[in-house]
């Protein structure tokens, strides 16, 4: 049981390196047409700037600026694969099922990458560095739906975003 | 055409390099009057500052860990003994001391950091550490008389999310020397060593050491030399009356010497600029992990210590940093534009008690891969503290 912990870290540590090689060089969207935001979590001081185009209430483009630990570095990675062409409504689902993840409360994720999470449910202090992408979508939907009335709005809990809040 | 004026600022290992190989890549525009390099420090001594751990085990003196700058410079570096009181990177001009200011075409921050062990309460008072002269001095009056006890060891990472403490293998090397010390002594079975690692946002998980492969191969080794080792130990507080160490995990341990990696920040004038984004007022400069330039000023370029890189604060940082910044000046001066990058490449003997030694590199990449600690490792370690470095800050290997 030991052996399988220790390897499934070991499995981690080695996912997380390679996501974070992801965005180790920053990618920038021009502002405008992109909105931009940066959030970090007061409990690790992980920060992340988050650029994206949105249009008729879909991400068409992310940029980054990541100074985060690794789990910020590694969640902003996947969503910077996932989230184009997705919309607000499916951004808020894997969100909440990353927080659940993170809670100890569900093991899978409709983005698989999300469940080598689990073995993090023990460092709270880590979770709100985790939740960066998403906190950061959520405003910058909410920003665009204030230019798009008809568009749908991303809503984690704020609650629930350990630390998390607007720089 | 006016000459292209290239500044240095820092006087430490970093910037003597530095100066020394723009002189060599830059050497057909000086030739031709074109650029000038200059070098400020306020410190007319170039101090190797990784001699300082070897002082708390009374290896080193300060006269031979110390050379006077100028002697360690290229002819050709224009040394400019002043402080460098602010830094306006978006005019590019600095405010000396002096009272006076520079204009420069492009600029290279290289001042290193601060030992701040104020910043945990107690620990000014009550706690000891080796980066610094003066305080290794008084770290070696009190292993060299210590009769019985316990020695306590800790780290204290920087606030800011992935910028490691100064020197990243200091703490482990220390400690091995601090056995082998000692025994030599003979006090070693009345004195217990305590190694300590806290729980930091840079790391994935509790553990040792910050990269996950030495972390492994640390309680192995610690136990065969009877060092007590403990994970989740992050200093909140030191009673010196006591002589208790709190930790934000909510333990207390009592020590006889403390000897704990402090807190670190910026220089003034850094943290004056404005510039820097870090947590807790550290006054790390944002620095493309590329091409090394201060975000949003082109025409500065950060190293060393000073840095917010996920990168060990030591001179094997600096020694791969600087070519990259010397190509880059030289690209933008010639085809305008960077032309080198950084690969997050560090390199060092790891000092593994006080004869062996373990070479050691890694990049943003690729962890250390610990390997047998060796008396031929030592010897690389001994040659490079004694003479090789010396070269290295000459700019010549």
């Amino acid at each position: 049981m030991v052996n399988a912990v220790s390897d499934s870290l070991a499995a981690l540590y080695q996912s997380l390196k390679q996501f974070n090689a992801d965005v180790r060089k920053d990618r920038r969207l021009a502002v405008p047409p992109a909105d931009s935001v940066t959030v970090h979590s007061a409990q690790c001081g992980s920060r992340l700037t988050l650029d994206a185009r949105i249009e008729g209430n879909r991400i068409r483009e992310i940029g980054y600026r990541v100074r985060a630990c690794a789990l910020g570095q590694a969640t902003t990675a996947i969503v910077a694969r996932r989230a184009p062409g997705l919309d607000a409504a499916a951004l808020r689902r894997v969100g909440a099922q990353l927080q659940a993840i993170l809670a100890g409360c569900a093991t899978q994720c409709e983005w698989p990458e999300m469940e080598m999470f689990t073995l993090i449910k023990s460092v709270p202090s880590r979770h709100g560095s985790a939740m960066l992408p998403f906190h950061a979508l959520e405003q910058l939907f909410d920003r665009a739906s204030v230019l798009q009335p008809d568009g749908l709005r991303l809503s984690v809990p704020r609650r629930d975003i350990e630390g998390a809040r607007n720089s | 055409m006016s000459i292209q004026d290239i500044i240095v600022v820092g006087g430490g290992i970093g910037g003597t390099m530095t100066a020394n190989n723009l002189v060599a890549k830059l050497y057909p525009e000086i030739r031709a009057g074109k650029a000038r390099v200059s070098l400020i420090s306020n410190n007319p001594w170039h101090y190797y500052k990784p001699a300082f751990m070897y002082v708390a085990f009374g290896m080193f003196y300060k006269n031979e860990l110390r050379r006077p700058l100028h002697s360690l410079l290229r002819p050709e570096v224009n040394l400019l003994l002043d402080e460098v009181e602010g830094f306006d990177f978006k005019a590019s001009r600095l405010r000396l001391g002096s009272g006076n200011d520079h204009r420069y075409d492009y600029l290279v921050v290289s001042t290193g950091c601060i030992p701040s062990p104020e910043r945990i309460p107690g620990l000014q008072e009550a706690g000891d550490h080796f980066y610094q002269h003066d305080p290794a001095m008084q770290l070696y009056r009190k292993l060299s008389t210590i009769e019985s006890g316990r020695i306590f060891i800790g780290v204290t990472f920087p606030k800011t999310a992935n910028v490691p403490h100064q020197c990243g293998i200091a703490p482990m090397e220390t400690t091995l020397m601090l056995d082998d010390f000692l025994r030599r002594r003979g006090v070693r079975e009345k004195i217990e060593i305590l190694y300590t690692y806290p729980t930091v946002a840079q790391l994935l998980r509790n553990c040792l050491f910050l990269q996950r492969p030495v972390g492994e191969a640390l309680p192995s080794v610690f136990a065969s030399k009877d060092i007590r080792y403990q994970r989740g130990f992050t200093l909140a507080r030191v009673d010196p009356e006591t002589k208790v160490a709190h930790s934000e995990e909510g333990e207390s341990v009592e020590f006889d010497i403390l000897m704990q990696t402090p807190p670190i920040r910026a220089v003034d004038a850094v943290l004056a600029s404005g510039v820097s984004q870090a947590a807790n007022d550290e006054g790390w400069l944002p620095t493309d992990r590329d091409t090394l330039q201060l975000e949003g000023f082109p025409n500065t370029f950060v190293m060393g210590d000073t840095v917010d890189l996920p990168i060990s604060k030591a001179g094997g940082s600096c020694h791969n940093q600087s070519p990259v910044i010397c190509d880059n000046i030289a690209g933008l001066m010639r085809v305008g534009d960077t032309v080198a990058t950084y690969d997050g490449k560090v390199q060092a003997i790891a000092q593994m008690g006080l004869e062996a030694g373990m070479p050691l590199w890694y990049d943003y990449d690729s962890d250390v891969i610990p390997t047998p600690a060796t008396k031929i490792g030592g010897l690389m370690r001994k040659a490079f503290n004694r003479g090789v470095y010396w070269s290295v800050a000459r700019g010549l290997i």
